[in-house]
């Protein structure tokens, strides 16, 4: 938001005092929240981050020599440990000299190994004598030598022999199970909407967040209000929350748990959240800032989480046992039922904040402190340490945060019942006695604990009006580390890495102070659209840069769905016959019902010469395929921790990139050929797997998939990645006379490897684009495109899996995405779109695809439309 | 609360005027340094941990694993 500034008179003994000081006042409220700063001028932020926990310690016993357990040994699992790839984007605009509108979106995409459940080591939840390491065992029947000891006092022993007629010694220790699971994808678009007055501002937000298992809206309203000469700033906000719960638990699964009366395999349930934050800021001296804060946040619903269980082992003791005999072990062992949370949770935070401002060493220190307390009993306190120092034009921020929560009041590691019985077997009244509590939870995220995190964040300007930012932070969970001691054990210790990037551009650099507006002008008003005929926003490497030293930022968003009826070649063809047909060497139990696929990509060029042009594109991509089962065997292999009815498989994260140089081979008023050269590096995943199941695998002989070592990898459409360097070449004809414009372009794909590390090439690609174009009015244009593609099928296959001794396994539940003849064919679309001028130097535009003619090799699923959006920033 | 009365005791006896705020308008002392950082971390932090960080709602999903 641009503001009229009055040049204070008293500040004219020094320009840069002067400066500072305008940029002072030209900010209401001065310590309020950040959006206020922001919204001076029209932005757009990029980030990308990365969240990788390191591998969990997972315990099992050892055999002593009769076959019962002995000293529990650390596993080495196989198992990927959880990583979280995260995408954000932000833009912000000024709609009128008072209202901003800022606009995120979010989206991550999380898989690995995570806590299924605790249990004692001695309950042999997970097995020594396997190399893949941990996988849930707690079966509803468990093994014959699956047993230990318990006393009345709910120690554990160990089982000495392989009969479990001999008591071992005391062993109360603990182990994680782990399940893994494949990608699942998360995204999340919210609006917020502020109104700035002289000495208040009200905001008013909402969004939507989206997983396949989880959906939750929600919407906030707030306000600032100045008082004190501004040195006073009283914040108020008020939330509402619903989040809406379908988790569909592995079918597989189920052998691993007892459902407790009334649960079933799908949890469809909601809950709502209520806040209410209230703080308070003040400016203490030219230097000093504090801010004072409470809130309140009521929950309500399905608290749970549907996917963790809880161990429990139920001792039967007759009476006359606890009676004669002083220190009694009872032989048990372990099953597993669903967690169980309060449907009701109050929580109460207070934060407190301090920040001072060195000008000696023009730096700040920033501390916060924050304290919550809900009806869980779970109290927490965060202490976070910043040191902001500005050098050179760049800001360092060391942090450190230090966090420690009690435990909740039904957190319980594992649950253990007693009960007395008579002569007869009857359950008699006894202090002994114990029943499962009505909520339990072993999530270790509801124990005591501490964390211990610290980091560095790096940021500054690029050019002008481009910022960049990259941030570090190591975390460390501990039980040890929890204020006053008493945490967990440190079996649920683990360490996380996270580390991001991000990249924002002011799109009227020239408002910026320093900046001179009308060179500012002068220099990027030809760039983005004046001497560019529009090209669809589906096309890439169509436009070189002007002149040397020219910079364009690009982002572009390209959403892809195929969906209807499966085809071979071009006729559509029934179910029955792809099953028969579509797989090459037994029948296809699954074929894909429904798969969209969205990338991002971002392209920064910069033009060395006047006729050279490089580009670098970072591409994110997620996929989302639902499957049609073929055969009932095949209702739920459980990929991911859906399965069963509505089953399907995700997969996203980092993609390739792209390098290119663009020439200019032809550049006349009205006339530009341009010739690109281009490699994509394989910086994307092409070996994405499925989670192991048990039945993976149907020709192992142990039919056990904890002896599968290599793993089965996910549809080769869904991999993130070619695997292969490839070169793309591109030869782009761009013509415009008047409003009138044209264009032809011939593009490809070669692969430079015949195999990328899965043993399989992608085909290659060629297109050709023909378009025709009209600008409406000085901002508006449009465009209308043909194109035809050919792709070959895919080259090489994947390996089959091996066991523990090396022999191949034949892989099952395929379908007919899993056969390389399936990939590829040839295309024709007709595209129609828009492009729309929004300021001199930046342009959005927006292009609709609709297949006319699909002739795919092999069996495919129709293709549906695709949806691209280009935007575009001269710099 | 009682942090409330202090601050608003302070406020009677503190005067910084308009030109002395030069050093409050610093990035270094915006109400979050790195905004965008902030709330990546918020919510790996929130996923990780149990106790209200005194955030307002802004959705984040399940968080389930």
């Amino acid at each position: 938001m641009r503001r009229t500034v009055v040049p204070e008179p008293r500040a004219t003994a020094d320009a840069a005092l002067q400066a500072l000081t305008l940029a002072a006042l030209a900010l209401p409220g001065l310590v309020a929240s950040h959006e206020s700063r922001a919204a001076d001028t029209d932005s757009f932020e990029f980030q990308v981050g990365r969240y990788q926990e390191g591998e969990r310690n997972i315990y099992a016993p050892s055999f002593n020599a009769l076959g019962g357990s002995g000293d529990p040994i650390e596993l080495d699992s196989k198992l990927k440990p959880i990583e979280v790839d995260s995408l954000h984007g932000r833009a912000r605009f000024a709609l009128t000299e008072r209202l901003g509108l800022t606009l995120d979106y979010t989206q991550d995409t999380w898989s690995g190994a995570t806590p299924l459940a605790t249990a004692p080591v001695v309950a042999q939840t997970n097995k020594a004598s396997v190399v893949t390491g941990a996988s849930p065992w707690t079966e509803t029947q468990p093994r014959s030598n699956a047993r230990f000891f318990v006393d009345k006092n709910m120690n554990l022993y160990r089982s000495g022999d392989f009969l479990n007629t001999i008591v071992g010694p005391l062993d109360n220790q603990l182990t994680h199970t782990l399940t893994a699971a494949s990608a699942e994808t998360r995204k999340q678009a919210s609006f917020n909407l502020r109104h700035e007055g002289d000495e208040f501002a009200v905001t008013t937000g909402g969004g939507h967040s989206y997983e396949a298992d989880y959906a939750s809206s929600f919407v906030n309203v707030g306000g600032r209000l100045d008082f004190n000469q501004k040195l006073t700033s009283l914040n108020l906000g008020l939330s509402y929350t619903h989040n809406q719960t379908e988790a569909t638990f592995d079918p597989e699964a189920e052998t691993f748990f007892t459902l407790n009366a009334g649960e079933s395999l799908v949890v469809r349930d909601e809950s709502e959240d209520v806040g209410v934050q209230v703080s308070l800021s003040q400016v203490l001296g030219k230097n000093t800032v504090v801010d004072v804060g409470a809130g309140y946040t009521n929950s309500q619903g399905y608290l749970t989480n549907p996917y963790k269980l809880v161990t429990k082992f139920d001792v039967t003791a007759p009476l006359s046992v606890v009676n004669t005999q002083p220190d009694p072990r009872f032989l048990t062992y372990i099953t597993s039922i669903r967690e169980k949370r309060p449907d009701s949770r109050e929580q109460f935070n207070f934060q407190l904040g301090f920040k001072h401002y060195f000008e000696p060493l023009d730096a700040a220190l920033r501390l916060d402190y924050r304290h919550s307390n809900d009806s869980w009993h779970i109290r927490s306190h965060a202490l976070t340490a910043e040191w902001v120092q500005a050098a050179a034009g760049w800001t360092f921020t060391p942090r450190v945060r230090y966090y420690s929560q009690s435990a909740a009041n039904f957190y319980l590691p594992y649950i253990g019942t007693f009960s007395v019985t008579d002569g007869s077997g009857q359950p008699v009244n006894h202090p002994l006695n114990r029943t499962v509590p009505i909520y339990y939870s072993s999530d270790h995220r509801l124990s005591g604990y501490g964390t211990l995190s610290g980091g560095l964040t790096i940021s500054g300007k690029l050019a002008r009006g481009v910022g960049i930012e990259v941030g570090y932070e190591r975390y460390i969970h501990a039980g040890d580390l929890k204020l006053g001691g008493g945490g967990e054990a440190s079996f649920a210790d683990f360490k996380a890495t996270s580390v991001n990037a991000a990249l924002s551009f002011e799109l009227d650099p020239q408002n910026e102070p320093g900046g001179d507006p009308a060179a500012s002008v002068g220099s990027h008003s030809h760039h983005a659209a004046h001497s560019h005929p529009p090209a669809p926003a589906g096309l890439m490497f169509a436009h070189a840069l002007d002149k040397a030293g020219d910079v364009m930022f690009g982002y572009q968003v390209m959403h892809s769905r195929q969906s209807g009826s499966m085809l071979r070649g071009s006729t559509s063809v029934d179910l029955d016959t792809v099953r028969t047909n579509a797989c090459a060497t037994s029948a296809c139990e699954t074929a894909p019902a429904e798969m969209t696929m969205t990338m991002h990509m971002l392209d920064i060029m910069v033009a060395p010469t006047d006729w050279l042009t490089l580009m670098i594109m970072p591409q994110w991509v997620d996929m989302d395929m639902r499957l049609a089962a073929l055969d009932a065997s095949a209702g739920g292999h459980g990929h991911g921790t859906g399965g069963g009815p509505a089953h399907g498989h995700q997969t996203g994260g980092l993609g390739d990139t792209g390098l290119a140089a663009l020439f200019k081979l032809v550049d006349r008023p009205g006339h530009q050929l341009n010739l690109g050269l281009g490699v994509t590096a394989p910086t994307g995943d092409a070996a994405v797997a499925l989670r192991k199941t048990k039945s993976s695998y149907a020709s192992d002989p142990n039919n056990d998939a904890l002896n599968q070592v290599s793993p089965a990898l996910i549809h080769y459409g869904m991999q993130l990645g070619s695997g292969t360097w490839d070169f793309t070449p591109s030869l782009t004809y761009l013509g415009m006379a008047h409003t009138v414009s044209w264009g032809a372009q011939l593009s490809g794909v070669k692969r430079l490897e015949r195999r990328n590390e899965s043993n399989f090439a992608f085909g290659d690609i060629f297109q050709t684009s023909v378009w025709g174009g009209m600008s409406f009015n000085r901002w508006l244009s449009g465009t209308v495109r043909a194109t035809y593609s050919w792709q070959g099928a895919i080259e090489g296959a994947y390996l089959p899996p091996v066991n523990a001794s090396g022999a191949p396994l034949t892989p099952v539940h395929q379908g007919s995405a899993d056969q390389p003849a399936n990939y590829g064919g040839h295309f024709m679309d007709v595209g129609l779109g828009l492009s729309a001028r929004i300021t001199p130097v930046s342009q959005l535009s927006l292009e609709w695809l609709q297949p006319v003619r699909t002739d795919f090799n092999g069996y495919q699923l129709d293709r549906a439309d695709t949806f691209a959006l280009h935007f575009n920033l001269a710099l | 609360m009682f942090g409330c009365l202090v601050l608003l005791g302070l406020t009677g006896c503190t005067t910084v005027e308009p030109w002395e705020r030069g050093n409050l308008a610093k990035p270094q002392m915006a109400a979050e340094a790195h905004p965008m950082q902030s709330a990546v971390r918020a919510h790996i932090h929130g996923s990780r941990e149990a106790g209200g960080g005194g955030q307002a709602s802004e959705g984040g999903g399940c968080g389930c694993y």
